[in-house]
């Protein structure tokens, strides 16, 4: 089932290192059409070079869309990073990692990185690990009602406190494959969601694409739902045309 | 190729609602083509070590391809000797050790957990999960107290402690179901050897399809996958 895997990462982790050539071999074994790809490097906090590296692949691996990491503890370099990027219909989006910042997602600096980013209309993609992050990013989306964020993981083990969120806030996206493999989640996910807010995403390298693919493929949901998580509802938040799938 | 799961679930487990019958446990066993699995009671762990043990058994009894992991905690002293004499002679081959759970380090200076060590000497195979402890802890000195080959429940960060305990010998082993990130599989198989790589799940509280799809995507010879996925297991409780 080919399908949009909206998030990779880029660079060293700690048992190997995800380069151009790396990624385009992933997405042939996985029948990815089509990758979000974020920079370690960025994540970790260089998120001038980290971007850079990003753009540098999606120079070299067409089927790659980028995602522009910010960081709320550096908000004036976040903003240049934005304006230097999202211009681009080569850019999903802007990704923001509270854990790695030590930076509260409700933190003013982060309330200032969301307001500069609402101007370009793209969904923010937030890692959502645990259950404090959830009612963290409940709080943002009743703020920034106009901004779409997709809980990346979506709230790890907590995935429940995620879900009812997300029913609570349209605004709110889930993206549940990459955050364990709990037996019964999509299932319930979609039971309580309906099949057009979750997406799909294998967080390559912190997880091997198995455990995601596996996941989706195990749920007892029908097969236009599976495509609805690994392709169509992909397309249609990020409005890519079918020749970008 | 029939699979060994060395890590499944049956019992009520109290962090999470999901069903760890025998029933979903037998029909995740037959939708992917698993062969035998190795499977503890949750409330051996979480309630009554003894208990849930007598219940393992009489359920494993019932079904062929389950083959009983009794707990044992060494907090529990000496009552887990008593415990560890009893379900050997009743033909035990296969038990796991707690830390987290039971609240104690994996390491030496852990008198009874040394003593049940000992007194585990002969045993087919140990597992040990050291998933979620703050810190988790295995000292290369516990290679030598381990008495059969352990295969050690870690998660993708903290392989390297797996790999520097198992320079000092041939019984430290790891299980796959918290290896989950890319390369990590892959990064046991090179540090270890495929022969002390085993497959386990964490079903039904895990995803069996995505604990196999895992090890189906990491990029290992199809001997080395075959070794993880049956062979191994099946070489140590022959």
């Amino acid at each position: 089932m080919p399908g949009v895997d909206i998030l990779m990462q880029l660079g060293a982790s700690p048992w190997m290192d995800v380069d151009a050539a790396r990624v385009q071999r992933v997405m042939q074994r996985a029948r990815f059409d089509l990758v979000g790809v974020a920079s370690r490097r960025a994540l970790a906090g260089d998120i001038a070079a980290g971007n850079a590296e990003t753009k540098g692949l999606l120079s070299s691996v067409p089927q790659a869309r980028g995602w522009v990491v910010v960081n709320p503890t550096y908000p004036e370099r976040s903003a240049e990073e934005m304006r230097r990027h999202l211009s681009s219909s080569r850019w999903l989006g802007a990704v923001i990692h509270p854990g790695i910042a030590r930076e509260m997602l409700t933190s003013a600096s982060t309330r200032e990185v969301l307001n500069a980013y609402r101007r370009y209309t793209r969904p923010l993609l937030v890692h959502i690990p645990n259950g404090a992050a959830v009612r963290d990013l409940e709080v943002l989306a009743a703020e920034f009602t106009t901004l779409k964020f997709i809980a990346a993981g979506a709230g790890g083990d907590d995935w429940q406190d995620c879900m009812y969120a997300a029913k609570r806030y349209v605004n709110i996206h889930l993206e549940p494959l990459s955050g364990g493999s709990h037996r019964g989640k999509l299932e319930t996910i979609l039971q309580v969601l309906g099949p057009n807010r979750v997406l799909f995403a294998s967080n390559y390298p912190e997880f091997n694409p198995g455990a995601s693919l596996g996941l989706l493929m195990e749920a007892k949901i029908s097969d236009g739902e599976k495509q609805n998580i690994l392709t169509n509802n992909a397309v249609r938040l990020f409005g890519l045309t079918r020749g970008e799938e | 190729m029939p699979i060994i799961d060395a890590h499944t679930l049956v019992g009520a487990w109290p962090q999470a609602e999901v069903d760890l019958s025998l029933e979903a446990l037998a029909a995740g066993m037959q939708s992917r083509g698993i062969g035998r699995s190795l499977v503890t009671h949750a409330s051996a762990m979480f309630y009554d070590m003894v208990q849930g043990n007598d219940e393992l058994v009489r359920l494993c009894g019932q079904h062929e391809p389950l083959e009983p992991v009794a707990v044992l905690n060494p907090l529990q002293y000496p009552a887990c000797l008593e415990e560890a004499d009893r379900r050997r002679s009743a033909g035990v081959k296969v038990f796991r050790l707690c830390p987290r759970e039971h609240g104690y380090p994996f390491a030496g200076t852990v008198g009874p957990l040394r003593e049940l060590l000992r007194r585990l000497e002969g045993t087919r195979l140990l597992l040990v999960d050291l998933v979620g402890l703050p810190v988790p802890q295995l000292g290369a000195e516990m290679e030598e107290l381990l008495p059969a080959p352990t295969a050690f429940t870690v998660e993708s960060d903290a392989l390297g402690l797996i790999f520097h305990a198992a320079k000092e010998g041939p019984n430290v082993w790891v299980e796959t179901s918290r290896l989950q990130a890319g390369g990590a599989i892959e990064a046991a198989v090179r540090h270890l050897g495929a022969e002390r790589v085993i497959f386990g799940s964490g079903a039904p509280l895990r995803s069996l399809g995505a604990a196999i799809t895992t090890l189906q995507f990491a990029e290992l010879p199809d001997a080395d996958r075959a070794a993880i996925f049956e062979g191994n297991v099946q070489r140590v409780l022959a």
